[in-house]
């Protein structure tokens, strides 16, 4: 087995890892606010659904930076300069910056909940258009920016919408 | 590039990825302390990774970076390097120290870090700017290694 292919396969292990524990995250935590109240047990499989999350990010982010250096090493430079790649760090920047509010409690349910199941769902999506090399270009422009502000857009709306829709998932289960 | 500077750079890389997700991982930990041992053994991480990486990326750039991959780059993409290089190679020099400076505190001041929320509040604020900055060199060696073709 070749470096790059068990660096991909880790990759995709702790993508699969983050992506599944975050889906968790929001089915325990609806289980959990069902009686508006979260009991010691509830609360112990919502903080095991944290620790698995951390695992696929840890994982992911290594076996990440490990595949660009492989590819800098074998100077594969496309990946560097790929939209979605650059796209997909910026998502991992925010899913840290998201985990530290939510530590502070400096972001609410509506917005934290919504920025970690969707970036986590993101990154694994754009993951795959990255390893198919699928273009993204709403704009049409063939440029850099054009291709990186496109993914961010579709990004930036689908918090939104993800949030619209979590929020009324909580509702509809707790009223 | 050969074996040995492959390695260099991919220990200088993978070092530095560990040193800024263990600055992470302690700068969490103290935005609600806890006594325990996680936020200070991240720091300590954090500060052998960045001395690490630095050595490591240090011995690339003096013995190749600079005959090799320096001219491709001013050639193609000139402000990849003077621009984030020489920002990278400046600001890095603090990083280390700033991190052992954030490891010593957490060490020496434990406990007040529990009970005096001035102090927990700005060494809470050195250890996101020393994950912030990292993160800023980490992307900038992303487009330093972009800008090589």
């Amino acid at each position: 087995m070749n470096i790059e292919l068990a660096l991909l396969i880790i990759h995709i292990v702790g993508t699969i890892i983050g992506v599944g524990g975050a889906t968790l995250i929001e089915v325990h935590l609806n289980q959990a606010l069902r009686d508006k109240n979260i009991s010691t047990d509830e609360g112990a499989f919502l903080k095991l659904d944290y620790k698995v999350v951390r695992v696929g990010l840890i994982l992911a982010v290594l076996s990440g930076f490990g595949l660009l250096a492989y590819h800098r090493v074998m100077e594969h430079y496309g990946v560097m300069t790929n939209p979605i790649v650059w796209s997909k760090l910026l998502i991992v920047i925010i899913i840290a910056i998201n985990t530290l509010l939510l530590q502070a409690r400096r972001i609410n349910l509506y917005w934290g909940a919504a920025f970690s199941f969707v970036s986590w769902w993101a990154a694994g999506i754009f993951g795959v258009f990255v390893t198919e090399r699928v273009p993204i270009d709403i704009f049409g422009k063939g440029s850099f920016i054009s291709s990186f502000g496109s993914v961010m857009l579709i990004y930036g709306v689908s918090v939104i919408v993800g949030a619209v829709i979590l929020h009324a998932i909580r509702n509809k289960i707790t009223a | 590039m050969s074996p040995l500077f492959a390695t260099l750079l991919s220990a200088h890389i993978l070092l530095g990825v560990i040193g800024v997700s263990a600055s992470v991982v302690a700068a969490y930990c103290l935005i609600r302390p806890k006594i325990d041992a996680l936020p200070l053994r991240a720091a300590w991480i954090a500060t052998l990774s960045y001395i690490l990486s630095w050595l490591s990326g240090g011995w690339y750039y003096w013995k190749f970076y600079g005959a090799s991959v320096k001219p491709a780059i001013l050639e193609n993409t000139p402000w990849a390097h003077l621009i984030f290089m020489e920002a990278k190679e400046h600001v890095f020099l603090f990083l280390p120290f700033a991190a052992l400076v954030f490891s010593l505190v957490l060490y020496t001041h434990k406990e007040a870090l529990i009970s005096d929320d001035t102090l927990r509040k700005q060494t809470l604020f050195l250890a996101l700017a020393i994950a912030g900055i990292a993160v800023i060199i980490t992307l900038s060696g992303v487009l330093i290694s972009g800008g090589s073709r």
